[in-house]
């Protein structure tokens, strides 16, 4: 395809369709994904499918985080229909991005051949070059579609509503490619590539109709390379970000009020109140001008995510100088920035006490007007089961147990382990529900299942 | 006028309730099908015997002459509508109560209360409209009173306290809706038995004559009157279907006895003397089986502290988190049926107390402790969104309010917090257009903060007077804690959306 280069946006020729297909289609594969997920007090099983390309000779695929994250058992399959197992690498709910292996063990076994995509620059992209998307949809695999690019800097800000999935945050740090190539369920994870065949974005949202947006791939080569920098057997890899725990709003309109010039700052609209900022003496409405000397200007909601990626790729634990607006002053606070935390923390089950928590987080505590970060938080029970009999109920907080106060869920893990190794059949528990603190007793012995070999 | 004002502020403040709202309903499924079976026998019995059929018209003769029904315009900011309930006639110089589901269920404010009439229908000519004047609510006994403005000479209504044994024959008489031209009706049924609770209620075989129905035993006592299940049902003519008779489709079984409301009728409110509830200020939660045998206190009603409001007479008193009340005033605490019954059996006891007088708890933390004694002064419970004043800034088209004790309390933060809190929204109209919440408490105007109501009002008309096309920018917290800059941009026109 080296002829591609040359032209800036190349046509969809019949020629050239035909040429890209062929190029990208031996990298892209369809995904099926099974999700552990905790209900009922128990894990269980959740199928899906969608897609994902591959990027590299290593077998490493590139998909959606709402595809293959969390995932506990994974099968691509090619596009020569060969399946063959792989394994979560690492995954990232904020920008809905995850990275799986092929067993490369198979791969060689069975001689299957595959390619790799090579990754573009979704910089470069212009409204109404002709762009295609390969992928899964309704499980319809090898579907090729095209169309073009109808927006490169589409923003999904809300200051009433944030974006996620399942309850995990996401978009917040990168704006959205809008085109009406037509994608549907399915075909998440899968590229979407311009035509000189190199991969632009990841086809993420949209489903019907002619509105449909992608992951810029910009976006995506930092967190692909943070993912692999930080992945190791047995552990996940992830990307770690900075937060300053506050919410931060486009100025537009609001300049007159604030009395800034045009195209200047940003408003910090709420403040955290645990947080970096909160403790280095910010407040909601402060117009923050720059961080570390950089200016911060959000006029329209489209500027917002450049400015969020800014502040997340502060060093973790540093300390930054933010130069803020408050009424006539010009101030420098000094603020500590610390580890992004989602709303959800890890979640696990508990089958003895018929219980799945979680951990707390700093964002679940402020959400939910908690006085601490502490305890892990009940996420669903087993009916029958200790924790259901003891009358408690999906969102209290454990504060304690047997009057060992609860610090993090491996902690707790601790504790729970605890009090089944000394056969406890009584184990007091202090609960928050709201604004209620009160003593819960579990009767455990009397309902445990008997032995269970496999326990 | 369906968006009602403040559905969610219905629950009281803490430390008088927590909700076991739903346990009458629980109750009555598990109970329906005994009581079927019971009304079949009752009517099979009794109800043939003509001497019986004398009877049930010589109650009907006696209560009807009390009947009337209450009927009031609430005049909210965003219109008006009629209410009616049905009401009994409680003393001789015409004090009227009538069930209080119809002046709370949006926590409407007394002053929107407007144009009380008392109905006094007749089978041979109109019904007769008598203007009277609203005396206030109280919501312990869920009555509420009306007084006519000219004396009448009306027969009244005296309740007396008996409780009817099991099985002893019970009549009712109460009213149909405007529908049905206000007619009194008299049903017949057995006491069955008496269900304990927040508020005892006594069962019946058979049915019960509707909300607001008077219940007499077999020597024509009025042992007892029908409250309304739900909010709405207190409500005798439904304006969306004027046809609907609740009373015969759903007719209620269970009646609330005498001893529960007839210090509310013998100390009625009035427009200078309203009900003044007391309030100690801490959240209880009734202890299970498994917590008492933790504690050591088995077969001992106990309920535990849970958070204590800074200042209340609780904290005053020492009382803290995590504690457990065994003994009230030196007494075990009333039984539930359930233990989640039991703070509101400990709150209902402390709100028939009055402000400033005082009631001891028996208090331990541990298995095994001495209970130590609580002395704590009742303090009056800190007023109700429905009592605060507020101001209606009709072109963006929002309702301020001044802000309550639930209000800072449901948001951590501190009771002092000065502001206004939005307690309607017109549809379609600027302040909901601009994302404005309910509920949300503003604290800034244009940048200066929020002292007072008064000022709120003023700063905002002065406001929109000398600059009607600038934005009105406010700094709310919303319930959930977090601030937000609400940037109102003013009508360009003075067309009303909504």
């Amino acid at each position: 395809m080296a002829g591609c280069q040359s032209e800036p946006y190349p046509a969809a020729t019949p020629q050239r369709v035909a040429a890209v297909t062929a190029a990208i289609s031996p990298a892209v594969v369809r995904v099926d994904i099974a999700q552990a997920i905790y209900k009922d007090g128990k894990q269980s099983l959740v199928r899906g499918n969608g897609s994902g390309v591959i990027i590299d000779q290593q077998g490493r695929i590139l998909t959606n985080y709402h595809v293959a994250g969390r995932a506990i058992e994974i099968y691509v399959t090619l596009a020569n229909k060969e399946r063959v197992p792989a394994r979560l690498i690492g995954d990232d709910h904020w920008t809905d991005l995850a990275i799986i292996q092929m067993d490369m063990d198979i791969i060689a076994k069975r001689q299957i051949a595959f390619s790799s995509a090579q990754l573009g620059d979704s910089g470069s992209l212009v409204v109404g070059q002709d762009v295609m998307a390969f992928g899964t949809p309704f499980g319809l695999a090898r579907t090729v579609t095209r169309g073009s690019v109808s927006n490169t800097d589409r923003t999904f800000y809300d200051v009433q509503q944030r974006m996620d999935i399942d309850g995990y945050e996401t978009g917040d740090f990168s704006n959205w490619i809008q085109m009406d190539v037509p994608i549907n369920p399915g075909n998440s994870g899968g590229p979407l590539v311009d035509l000189g065949a190199k991969v632009v974005g990841i086809n993420t949202r949209g489903g019907g109709q002619n509105l449909n947006f992608a992951i810029p791939i910009d976006t995506a080569k930092p967190v692909i390379a943070a993912i692999l920098q930080t992945a190791a057997p047995g552990k996940k890899g992830r990307v770690d970000r900075s937060d300053l725990g506050f919410e931060l709003m486009p100025m537009h309109e609001l300049e007159a009020f604030y009395d800034i010039d045009i195209n200047k700052g940003v408003l910090i609209n709420s403040v955290d109140r645990i947080g970096p900022y909160a403790d280095a003496g910010g407040k909601a409405q402060d117009v923050l001008l720059a961080v570390n000397g950089q200016p911060t200007n959000v006029r329209f909601p489209e500027e917002m995510a450049p400015v969020r990626q800014r502040i997340a790729s502060l060093p973790i634990g540093s300390d930054v100088r933010l130069t803020i607006k408050r009424g006539k002053q010009t101030l420098t606070l000094t603020a500590k920035t610390t580890l992004l935390d989602g709303y959800l923390g890890e979640e696990r089950g508990f089958t003895q006490w018929g219980v799945s928590l979680r951990q707390m987080t700093r964002p679940y505590a402020v959400a939910n007007q908690l006085d601490q970060v502490a305890g892990v938080w009940i996420t669903s029970m087993s009916d029958g089961e200790p924790v259901e009999r003891a009358h408690l109920a999906p969102g209290d907080v454990i504060l304690s147990v047997n009057n060992t106060t609860v610090t993090d869920m491996a902690q707790f893990q601790g504790l729970y382990d605890k009090t089944l190794a000394a056969k406890l059949d009584r184990v007091a528990l202090e609960v928050q529900r709201g604004r209620e603190v009160f003593t819960a007793i579990l009767k455990v012995k009397e309902y445990a299942p008997a032995s269970d070999p496999s326990d | 006028m369906t968006p009602i004002t403040e559905i969610v502020c219905a629950s009281r403040s803490p430390g008088c309730t927590s909700g076991a709202s739903t346990n009458g309903v629980e109750r009555l499924r598990i109970i329906r099908p005994l009581t079927i079976l019971l009304a079949t026998l009752a009517f099979s019995n009794s109800l043939a015997k003509a001497d019986e059929a004398a009877t049930v018209r010589r109650m009907y003769d006696l209560v009807k002459p009390s009947l009337v029904a209450v009927k009031y315009t609430w005049a909210s900011e965003l219109g008006s509508q009629e209410l009616t309930a049905a009401g009994v006639i409680v003393s001789d110089d015409g004090l009227v109560a009538f069930p209080i589901g119809i002046v709370t269920p949006a926590l409407v404010p007394d002053d929107q209360m407007q144009k009380f009439k008392i109905v006094v229908p007749s089978e041979t000519a109109d019904e007769t409209e008598i203007d009277a004047t609203f005396q206030g609510r109280d919501e312990r006994s869920s009555l509420a009173f009306v007084r006519p403005d000219s004396p009448q000479k009306w027969k009244s209504i005296k309740f007396v306290d008996s409780s009817p044994r099991t099985g002893e024959a019970i009549y009712s008489v109460g009213m149909l809706p405007k529908g049905a031209g206000y007619k009194a009706i008299v049903t017949t049924a057995i006491m069955s038995t008496r269900l304990r609770g927040p508020v005892p209620q006594l069962l019946v075989a058979g049915q019960l004559a509707g909300v607001g129905a008077v219940v007499l035993d077999a020597q024509g006592h009025a042992i007892g009157s029908v409250h309304a299940r739900s909010l709405g049902e207190a409500i005798l003519d439904n304006p969306e279907n004027p046809d609907d008779l609740p009373m015969l489709n759903n007719p209620p079984r269970m009646f609330i006895p005498t001893s529960e409301f007839a210090s509310s009728i013998e100390n009625s409110p009035s427009p200078s003397k309203p009900i003044v509830i007391p309030w100690i200020g801490c959240e209880m939660k009734g202890l299970e089986k498994e917590d008492a045998e933790y504690f050591g206190i088995e077969n001992v009603p106990a309920v535990q502290v849970g958070d204590v409001v800074p200042d209340s007479p609780a904290a005053k008193a020492g009382l803290s988190k995590l504690d457990v009340i065994t003994r009230v005033d030196g007494r075990q605490i009333e039984r539930g049926d359930l233990p989640i019954e039991l703070p509101e059996i400990v709150t209902r006891y402390i709100q028939r107390m009055s402000v400033g007088s005082k009631v001891t708890f028996s208090v331990i933390r541990n298995k095994g402790d001495v209970p130590k004694d609580v002395v704590l002064t009742l303090d009056s419970r800190p007023r109700e969104p429905q009592e605060v004043r507020r101001f209606y800034a009709r072109d963006l088209g929002f309702v301020a309010r001044e802000v309550t004790f639930t209000d800072t309390y449901r948001r951590h933060i501190t009771a002092k917090t000065s502001g206004v809190v939005v307690a309607l929204l017109r549809p379609q109209a600027a302040a909901q257009a601009a994302h404005l919440g309910m509920l949300d408490l503003i604290t800034q105007m244009n940048g200066k903060p929020v002292e007072t109501l008064d000022e709120f009002k003023k700063d905002y008309q002065d406001f929109r007077k000398d600059r009607p096309t600038d934005p009105v920018v406010l700094e709310v917290i919303r319930l959930d804690g977090k601030e937000q800059t609400i940037n109102i941009q003013p009508p360009q026109s003075d067309a009303q959306p909504g």
